[in-house]
């Protein structure tokens, strides 16, 4: 499903002045399958932009539509009417999603929404696919299902808790910072699980403060600066511009990078962790041949 | 005249008497007084598992602590240990010499160890942030002007100056962190304890915080105890200590424990990224010198020097 903004603001205060934004004229499309990332400082909207995406918060001004839901509707009944739908296929994972756990069981737990969106299914069917969102994010669904979540590791919680999400199977899935308190081996493998919930169709947008995660794995990224969409491209756009953002760090690679292009060394090498390494390598190695 | 010479006699002695032992003290000062110190501690959420197990540790005062190791590994068991959030079943812990499991010191202790957790929301207690950041100093009977001294010192100390009046509500998550430090700040305690509270924090958010905590730590000898999942946080410490299974698995300068990228893979941590790509380098033979490298200045530099030799 594509995504489509147009000059959307939102205020949490409206009747406040002079108005504070924390959004303010946000225009940007999500393409259907794109992995797309969401940067900016503490306070910058990032959250009220993506609660926009199901929901969550209502379009106060400008036009939102996500796949063939109008989320600008002006007539109540129509809006509401749509949203039931909308949210089976807006998967929103929130920040620290384990916390969020509450039934007996992984199983019941995984259920939840399933049943919620979809109360004429049947107990087979509700069983294949809770046991496919829990295999889907890698875990042994006869190993998990009877288990307290509380039980858990750390890491496995928030698989759990993802599994709660993808289990409706949706169209695009919306995670608030995926990785926060993850160990770095744990960081690696859920990004690689979210790389393999890919398939062609599904739109994945994540939120980060990790400015290396989202260089290594996002397609697109946008910057948001105090409600504002400042940056959006590329990860080579974004972070080649000489230009910093608000809040934001760069990239290792970047900083590397710049560094050397100030005292006049221009690497011309691209700054995904591996590829980075590889070029450097050629490029000292050729150097050195010559 | 008699009781005006005994009175400058008594005087006199007594002035002696307190500069000796305000010298003595002195001394003891420099010597390394122990902070916290953990006497083969265990510990089990549920009887079968240990989660911090038969460990032993000393933390000296003012000492730059980071706690590294993966999830389940027992950072913050082990930090709720310290401040008798929770209890050790065998072993002792103790906090400048006096023992958690004391209930009667316990009180004393939690003065003394101020902790920040994970998610800030889990420690705000009231709606207005200046009223949040009271709370801790009025509870433990701090008098009405030095709560307003310690209120101005912790909102300078972690940024807040410009939210003081505004709902912690309203505030997001990061902001709200730095409100829930100044909160502990404010209990004025000789030990901090972050349990990975720079999580949520964005990267300038990360490193105010981090530099304000360095600052106490050297120019106010407050002894910071960091558990943390940034490697990069780890190049500030004094002294490192990585954690797996319940145990100290390594502990030294940063330097002793980023030189062994195996092991702390085998930890589920990693290196710096700088300090990756230099070992890559390395490894595919593009000569930056034998020194490790950690931070990204230092990567630049090396690069530059290579780049003029050839």
């Amino acid at each position: 499903m594509r995504i489509i903004c147009k000059d959307l603001t939102y205020s949490y205060d409206p009747k406040k002045k002079p108005a504070v934004y924390a959004l303010n004229k946000v225009s940007l499309t999500i393409n259907e399958g794109e992995f797309f990332g969401i940067i900016g400082q503490t306070g910058s909207g990032k959250s009220t932009l993506i609660q926009h995406l199901n929901a969550l918060l209502p379009v106060q001004e400008g036009f939102l539509s996500v796949g063939e839901f109008d989320l600008s509707l002006k007539d109540k009944k129509k809006y509401k009417k749509q949203l039931k739908e909308l949210r089976s296929k807006v998967g929103m994972v929130f920040q620290y999603p384990e916390y969020q756990l509450f039934a007996e069981s992984v199983f019941d737990d995984v259920a939840f929404g399933l049943k919620n969106f979809f109360p004429n299914l049947n107990a087979n069917e509700v069983a294949q696919r809770v046991a496919n969102a829990l295999n889907a994010v890698g875990l042994n669904y006869y190993e998990v299902k009877d288990k307290s979540p509380f039980d858990l590791s750390g890491g496995q919680k928030r698989r759990v808790a993802i599994a709660g999400v993808l289990v409706t199977d949706p169209e695009v899935l919306v995670l608030d910072e995926p990785v926060a308190g993850l160990d770095p081996a744990g960081k690696k493998e859920l990004m690689a699980l979210l790389h393999s919930l890919e398939n062609g169709r599904r739109t994945i947008i994540i939120v980060s403060h990790d400015m290396d995660e989202v260089l290594e794995n996002c397609s697109r990224i946008a910057v948001m600066q105090q409600g504002e969409l400042v940056k959006i491209g590329t990860p080579e756009e974004v972070f080649n511009s000489n230009q910093s953002y608000a809040g934001l760090n760069l990239p290792v690679t970047v900083q590397v990078n710049n560094l050397l292009k100030e005292r006049g060394i221009n690497l011309n090498c691209n700054f995904k962790t591996e590829q980075f390494i590889c070029d450097l390598e050629r490029f000292f190695k050729k150097t050195t041949n010559n | 005249m008699l009781v005006k010479k005994l009175y400058k006699w008594y005087n006199n002695t007594w002035r002696k008497i307190k500069k000796r032992n305000l010298k003595k003290a002195f001394c003891k000062k420099k010597e390394k007084m122990s902070a916290v110190k953990l006497t083969n501690v265990c510990f089990s959420y549920d009887d079968e598992i240990n989660a911090v197990n038969n460990l032993s540790l000393e933390i000296n005062q003012g000492e730059y602590i980071v706690v590294l190791g993966r999830n389940g590994s027992g950072k913050s068991t082990v930090a709720k240990l310290i401040n008798g959030l929770i209890t050790a079943q065998s072993g002792s812990v103790e906090v400048f010499g006096l023992n958690a499991a004391n209930k009667s010191d316990l009180f004393e202790i939690r003065k003394s160890v101020g902790m920040v957790f994970q998610n800030p929301d889990n420690q705000m207690v009231a709606t207005i942030v200046e009223d949040d950041i009271a709370f801790g100093p009025e509870n433990i009977g701090v008098s009405r002007e030095q709560i307003a001294q310690r209120i101005e010192f912790a909102l300078n100390a972690t940024g807040t100056l410009s939210f003081r009046n505004r709902p912690s509500s309203e505030l997001s998550g990061g902001q709200k962190q730095r409100v829930a430090i100044a909160g502990v700040l404010a209990i004025n305690p000789k030990i901090l304890i972050l349990d990975e509270a720079t999580s949520m924090l964005d990267p300038v958010g990360r490193e105010e915080v981090i530099g304000v905590i360095k600052k106490l730590n050297k120019e106010n000898g407050l002894t910071v105890i960091c558990v943390t999942h940034y490697m990069e946080e780890a190049l500030d410490a004094d002294r490192v200590i990585v954690m797996d299974g319940g145990k100290v698995v390594m502990s030294g300068t940063p330097e002793q424990i980023f030189a062994c990228e195996k092991r702390i893979e085998e930890c589920g941590l990693s290196l710096p990224r700088a300090a990756y790509i230099y070992n890559r380098l390395k490894e595919r033979g593009v000569d930056l010198g034998d020194q490790q490298v950690y931070t990204v200045k230092e990567l630049a530099d090396r690069l530059c020097e290579l780049f003029a030799k050839i």
